[in-house]
């Protein structure tokens, strides 16, 4: 099973949620005033060290989490040989991987219940208004819970399919792929609700 | 400690037009029961009524806890489902086993006690700080049976948990099983795992095919399954 989350405890596990949340937000922030690609390619090669020094193992986990931006980026760079603007396309692919690299190291290295009260606390004032914040702070949990998991669905069904077709998985594959998510919610539904308050 | 007892009231659970449970009408007040039946017998079905995570159609479930009568069983019974994959949520293992004890209004410094005191309970200590994705299914397993019994529930529902496992991975839960203080209602297909059950029952069609003691039970069902093979 795949996780969003560093196959080991690394040191970034013990910096307190709230500081990385709000460095990975003025950060995000600031690689959009960057224009130049070479203080990106920069920024990219520290982020890659960092995850180096944290282990050969975290540095493997982190380029497979950025796998699923490859086909972006062969349509980025299509676009912008089309256009010819080549330098233009790379800044926005750069910008792409150091956000999603980014918001990697803090999602990994982040318990999901660490998130979830930092959401619960901005949400507070809404308790006032008789809302459910925990409604809304399990729904992001669960949102980081599912993107790997339709990653690896989608890497099931299209091993399916190729084994009995020889060609690579068309879009056939797509409804059952909605399906066979639909029904993991459903899964989810029920774990959530036999070990809490939120029953039918 | 009053023992926890479970009674179904003629229950029956219908969807889309199809009966899956008929009136059942049930006195659950072993330590450890099995329920067994071909697929589609409507076992997991019971298992949910069980715990409260689907309503019966009709008829109604009377749950006996600490002298309390109550018609709802609420977090007083936990249930194990079949894959670990479903069940597990959070991306670490106190995330995990904590999740059913903050829904229980514990504070934070108690709910670490407690992941605490569950990991040693089940010698794993170790597994403090570690990614669930890591865990082999065996593990995850036991990782879903400690978060059920780290809410400590007084009735455990295992719905098929040996299915898929090798046999010293199931050699080893059931050792873990054993241990358990709470009532054990068990759904499987393996028989040899229920041979030391206190009570066995048999769904067929959604109806109690037959009721009793592990010997007279499983032997009946062993032959009949041998009678009736087909797909």
């Amino acid at each position: 099973m795949l996780a969003l989350r560093f196959p080991k405890p690394t040191a970034l596990d013990n910096v307190p949620a709230t500081i990385k949340l709000l460095i990975l937000a003025f950060a995000t922030s600031g690689i959009f005033f960057i224009e130049t690609l070479g203080t990106m390619f920069l920024i990219f090669l520290a982020i890659a060290m960092f995850h180096f020094l944290l282990g050969w193992q975290i540095f493997k986990f982190s380029v497979k989490l950025l796998k699923p931006l490859l086909p972006f980026i062969a349509i980025m760079v299509f676009w912008h040989l089309y256009s010819r603007d080549l330098t233009g396309g790379l800044l926005i692919i750069m910008r792409l991987l150091l956000i999603v690299s980014l918001a990697n190291l803090v999602t990994c290295s982040t318990k999901t219940s660490e998130i979830a009260e930092i959401i619960d606390k901005i949400l507070g004032p809404m308790r006032f208004l008789n809302m459910n914040t925990q409604a809304i702070s399990l729904s992001v949990i669960i949102f980081i819970r599912f993107t790997p998991i339709m990653l690896e669905r989608h890497h099931i069904l299209s091993l399916a399919y190729k084994c009995r077709s020889g060609r690579r998985p068309s879009w056939q594959i797509i409804l059952p792929l909605i399906l066979s998510i639909m029904d993991d919610a459903d899964h989810v539904a029920q774990s959530l609700k036999s070990r809490s308050t939120f029953r039918v | 400690m009053i023992e926890p007892k479970l009674v179904l009231n003629k229950i029956s659970y219908k969807t889309f037009g199809r009966v899956i449970l008929e009136n059942l009408t049930l006195t659950l007040d072993e330590k450890s029961i099995g329920i067994i039946g071909k697929n589609g017998s409507g076992k997991s079905t019971l298992a949910k009524i069980l715990c409260g995570l689907i309503h019966p159609s009709s008829g109604e479930l009377e749950v006996y806890t600490n002298g309390n009568t109550k018609s709802f069983p609420r977090l007083d019974v936990g249930i194990v489902f079949q894959n670990p994959d479903h069940q597990i949520i959070f991306g670490t293992v106190e995330d995990e086993i904590g999740f059913g004890l903050k829904n229980l209004g514990y504070s934070k410094s108690e709910i670490k006690d407690k992941i605490a005191v569950t990991l040693q309970k089940f010698n794993k200590a170790s597994w403090i700080g570690s990614s669930t994705a890591t865990l082999s299914h065996g593990q995850r397993q036991l990782l879903c049976i400690m978060s059920i019994f780290a809410m400590d529930p007084k009735i455990i529902i295992l719905d098929e948990i040996f299915s898929g496992l090798d046999l010293p991975t199931t050699k080893a839960l059931e050792n873990y099983l054993k241990e358990l203080p709470q009532m054990i209602i068990q759904i499987t297909h393996d028989l040899s795992i229920l041979k030391k059950s206190d009570r066995i029952i048999w769904l067929d069609d959604g109806k109690v095919f037959l009721d009793g003691s592990p010997k007279s039970v499983l032997i009946e069902y062993s032959q009949h399954a041998q009678r009736n093979m087909k797909l």
